[in-house]
């Protein structure tokens, strides 16, 4: 007996981790475009794209990490961070792309610092994450105050190697969502053709039980909490670029936001399920809903409300019709 | 064979999971006596104890959720919320007994749908409470319109949650070490609070025992948000009207005292007592730091750095003390 288009579009939709968030973003697109014709302009597209991107090179690594089982919430602190960082390097007259290579391999020791102090002391990621978040956050102040006295940092728009990074064509659009393309379809590689990306899976999934079959589970972790942070550093350095000046706030409470979009793409909290496909669209909702609301005049008061409901309505179709799909994964 | 001076400490911690906070506690306190100025005053401690207390007693009700195995970090945006319900009902008129009690109502409520989509929603309440923390941060955006609301009188009865006597100190310290009091009985002298470290511990192992865990992590979300609106409720008695922005961060401190605290991220182990040193540590620290004038925003630098160094210490102790916990 066939099946239906219709039952062959669920099935395929549940059993996928993306599953829930295309539904979401189709129906998002749906509702902010009848919502207002603004949104369906050129310029509308132009801002969610580089919105996205710049949250996107950040989210590809939160998502690997999370899928790993673990968290980081230092993404924001060390987003901002590295914007600044760079910023006062260059102004002190380092040429900018031995700035931007010294502040990843800053980063990315960071990120691999966090990630042993998580696998070698057991202390749990959030924690460890969440004292690195207050602590870069911090450090990025006192630099502030220290080497710029509270002043914006100057961000030179027509330096050669930013322009690599954040090239502004005729028509408006940004080279950024490009990178963030090409990071992704990366990403996405490890994950689905790699052993490594086999590995992410299987520690997060059951992680005694990869053990056993001989996956290097802390050397897994430990690598991606030093990639997660070496992306968070490059989407820090793709924001600067964007704009004349830079100040200490760059990326706070980002995290948040991140892991929302992570979970909104289908990606489960627990670990061990998920998709980066799922947190590309999981950005696009996050991106249609800050451009569409703001276009459609809703006060930015119902922002935080509207945003923190979709959340919760993605999650929980999520949630649900991955049950479903998996036979229910003890909870 | 005698114990090594080690094997003692262990043997205190696991017994006492609050003994390496209250340690802290002690030496930072006698740090910043001797090296401070004005910090053994009792005017500044009275200061110090009252301003804790507000996001401190939030704390206490977060630890016994946390035991439990669950989150919430929508805490300080409850907080906000039911302050601006509080002063709406007594600006219409209601009488503050009323107001007030009503407003606990609200709170609990909000906790307990909290709890329902954690529980019936299968959410995780990471994620439910993250989302009704910025949900309800925009009903407090929205209600205010972003700015500061105030009653257009204040009763009298408001004194019961924050009056200051002369020497600084505040009534609300009472109401902190009595909500501590109340609940350090309820987790170690009641069954409740028995099912309590079950739930969290082991769930299965708690279900086939007869445990309700789904009724307990209700009434602990229920708790967590009334407790919430009592602080947000002191917090208003204190200042006298609220801003959309009350209660910002008191998740993140609550989660630092509590952690510094000695209770596991993971549920099944903690204290009451040790969240009460978390408290005044942070208290402590704060208070040295805002005397030596440090710029604010190293606190929350401190607060991190406190929060890295608190849990690699209490997670190292607890491991020798209770064996690896299965990792």
């Amino acid at each position: 007996m066939s099946k239906s288009a219709l039952v062959r579009l669920k099935e395929f939709l549940a059993n996928r981790p993306e599953g829930g968030a295309i539904v979401g973003v189709v129906a998002l697109f749906v509702f902010f475009s009848l919502g207002t014709e603004h949104f369906l302009a050129v310029k509308s597209f132009r801002s969610m794209l580089t919105l996205a991107a710049y949250w996107g090179i950040a989210a590809g690594g939160v998502t690997l990490l999370m899928i790993s089982g673990e968290f980081d919430l230092s993404v924001g602190s060390m987003l901002g961070l590295s914007a600044m960082g760079v910023a006062i390097m260059v102004n002190a007259g380092l040429p900018s792309p031995i700035a931007v290579v010294m502040m990843l391999i800053v980063c990315v020791a960071i990120g691999l610092l966090q990630g042993l102090a998580v696998v070698k002391l057991g202390i749990p990621s959030f924690i460890i994450t969440l004292g690195g978040m207050l602590l870069f956050r911090a450090i990025t102040y006192l630099i502030h105050l220290v080497v710029v006295q509270g002043d914006y940092v100057r961000v030179p728009q027509d330096d050669a190697f930013y322009q690599i990074l954040s090239y502004r064509f005729e028509s408006g659009f940004n080279i950024t969502p490009l990178w963030f393309l090409g990071i992704t379809v990366i990403l996405y590689l490890i994950l689905h053709r790699t052993h490594f990306g086999n590995w992410i899976f299987a520690t997060g999934g059951n992680k005694l039980a990869a053990i056993q079959s001989g996956v290097p589970v802390n050397r897994v972790k430990v690598i991606l909490f030093g990639l997660t942070a070496g992306l968070a550093c490059l989407a820090g350095i793709f924001e600067m670029t964007r704009f004349p000046s830079v100040g200490p706030q760059g990326g706070k409470l980002l995290e948040l936001y991140l892991i929302a979009m992570v979970v909104m793409g289908g990606t489960r909290l627990i670990g061990g399920y998920g998709s980066v496909v799922g947190t590309v669209f999981g950005l696009a909702m996050m991106a249609m809903m800050k451009n569409g609301l703001s276009l459609m005049g809703v006060s930015a008061y119902w922002y935080n409300a509207v945003v923190g409901i979709i959340i919760l309505i993605a999650v929980i179709v999520n949630v649900n019709s991955q049950r479903r799909a998996l036979g229910v994964r003890h909870e | 064979m005698p114990k090594s001076i080690s094997d003692r400490l262990t043997g205190l911690v696991t017994k006492f999971p609050e003994a390496g906070a209250g340690l802290a506690t002690l030496v930072m306190f006698g740090l910043f006596s001797w090296w401070g100025t004005n910090f053994l005053t009792v005017y500044s401690l009275n200061t110090m104890l009252f301003v804790v207390a507000e996001w401190g007693i939030i704390a206490l009700g977060f630890t016994l959720l946390m035991i439990a195995g669950e989150f919430d970090i929508s805490v300080g945006s409850v907080l906000a919320v039911c302050g601006v319900l509080a002063i709406f009902m007594l600006n219409a008129g209601l009488p503050a007994p009323i107001a007030v009690v009503m407003t606990l109502i609200i709170g609990v409520a909000i906790g307990l749908l909290h709890g329902l989509a954690v529980i019936k929603l299968g959410v995780p309440s990471f994620i439910v409470t993250l989302a009704a923390m910025l949900f309800w941060r925009g009903i407090v955006l929205v209600i205010t319109g972003a700015f500061p609301v105030e009653p257009t009188h204040e009763p009298a009865f408001f004194e019961i949650f924050s009056y200051r006597f002369e020497n600084g100190f505040n009534v609300s310290v009472l109401w902190f070490f009595g909500v501590a009091v109340m609940l350090a009985l309820i987790l170690h002298r009641t069954h409740f609070g028995n099912w309590i470290f079950a739930t969290g511990g082991n769930k299965l192992a708690a279900i086939e025992a007869g445990v309700p865990v789904n009724r307990v992590k209700m009434i602990l979300f229920g708790l967590t948000s009334g407790l919430a609106s009592l602080a947000g409720i002191i917090q208003m008695s204190r200042f006298g009207s609220v801003d959309p922005l009350r209660g910002d961060f008191v998740e993140f401190k609550a989660i630092a005292a509590i952690v510094v605290g000695g209770t596991l991220l993971m549920g099944g182990y903690g204290s009451i007592l040790g969240t009460v040193f978390g408290v005044l540590l942070i208290g402590i620290i704060g208070l040295g730091l805002v005397l030596a004038q440090v710029p604010s925003i190293l606190f929350e630098g401190f607060l991190g750095g406190l929060i890295v160094i608190g849990v690699i210490i209490n997670t190292m102790v607890q491991r020798r003390a209770l064996g690896v916990r299965g990792e």
